[in-house]
């Protein structure tokens, strides 16, 4: 398998132009979020109104288009402070709005990438800060694979195959088809959850070598991917292969 | 109001990595009834999303499905928050208006269990 060679900068650049392609998905579903059917199935301005004691001057579709507005200033103007200050407070804001996530750990990872970003441009994006960055995201990345895979290995249902049954069946997305196959034939369910913990249980051997951490992440994309046709997670994609880059770092040069 | 309890809620996530996942979500269902009436009166409210390629980059439907369960999970979880406990009541009355535009009063309950 042949594992290109990616200096550190090209590679913290990356990691940036994922990060902002994918919020930039996220700011446009934001601001479609309120005009779509079903949209009265999340809490209104009046109950989050109450719930703060005070008027909220800020939607959700308002919080997407500033959201929206600060990456197209990032993409613009990529030396300036500003514009990721003002996607941390927007990004802070939604998250005041939703008590926290909107969107599960797609938000959470989010956060993640974007703090260490924001730090990144305050020291003017220094070889010395890009790396720690890097090392941050990167670990994180890893530690997200590996903790869910842990909390997964306990669970019995997951050894047995039930618990990605029970998946999808619950989901409101997968395709009839798989949904059969999933449901009818146990060995297949336990077959892909058992695959499913030792990969991410697995995945911190990725830092073991550029061809390893290839291969990790080629298998990341597809788990992921299948992920979003089993469960219509489409932001865990996105996000996720925002910090792919920060992981092919550490097993590149994070070792030497 | 209290700043300190809304400010928790937004640090929850900036909670970086080793807390992912140590909530493993259920589908949580809401049901709704008007207040006495019959058990065959629950009426589910489950937003449903669909998944082509094109969901892959805009998937607003699959936004709201899940902002609901976090939703769902905030109400279970926090289940001793007044400030939570009002935001779900007053919620659940709107959706209740609005299947069942001749009742005042509701009852409503979450089905089941995030592990």
């Amino acid at each position: 398998m042949i594992a290109p060679h990616l200096n550190e900068e090209f590679l913290f650049s990356l990691v940036r132009f994922f990060f902002l392609f994918a919020v930039l998905l996220q700011a446009i579903e934001e601001m479609f979020l309120e005009r779509i059917t079903g949209a009265e199935l999340l809490p209104n301005q009046r109950e989050m109104d109450s719930f703060y004691g005070l008027r909220q001057p800020i939607t959700v579709s308002m919080i997407g288009v500033i959201r929206f507005a600060s990456v197209i200033w990032c993409i613009l103007d990529s030396t300036n402070l500003a514009p990721v200050l003002v996607l941390l407070f927007a990004t802070l804001m939604r998250s005041l709005r939703f008590f926290g996530s909107l969107n599960g750990g797609s938000d959470s990872m989010t956060q993640v990438i974007l703090i260490p970003l924001v730090l990144a441009r305050v020291f003017h994006e220094n070889m010395i800060v890009v790396r720690a960055v890097l090392y941050w995201i990167g670990i994180q990345a890893v530690l997200s694979y590996f903790l869910s895979g842990l909390r997964k290995a306990r669970n019995h249902e997951w050894w047995s195959g039930s618990a990605l049954v029970s998946f999808v069946s619950e989901s409101r997305v997968a395709h009839s088809g798989v949904r059969r196959i999933f449901l009818s034939q146990m060995k297949t369910s336990r077959f892909f959850a058992i695959l499913v913990v030792l990969f991410e249980l697995g995945f911190p051997l990725s830092l073991a070598s550029r061809e390893v951490c290839f291969f990790f992440l080629s298998a990341g994309a597809i788990f992921h991917l299948g992920v979003f046709f089993l469960l219509g997670l489409n932001r865990f994609f996105w996000i996720w292969l925002a910090g792919y880059p920060a992981i092919y770092f550490i097993a590149s040069f994070g070792r030497s | 109001m209290n700043r300190k309890l809304i400010f928790q809620y937004a640090l929850r996530s900036l909670i970086p990595a080793w807390r992912f996942f140590d909530e493993v979500e259920t589908h949580l269902v809401l049901e709704i009834k008007p207040k006495c009436a019959p058990d065959s009166e629950w009426r589910r409210l489950d937003p449903s999303s669909r998944v082509g390629l094109a969901q892959l980059f805009f998937n607003p439907s699959g936004l709201l499905v899940h902002g609901f369960q976090n939703f769902l999970l905030l109400v279970q979880r926090d289940s001793n928050d007044p400030r939570i406990q009002s935001v779900f009541r007053s919620f659940c009355e709107r959706q209740g208006k609005m299947l069942f535009p001749e009742s005042k009063e509701f009852e409503f309950r979450i089905l089941g269990e995030s592990k």
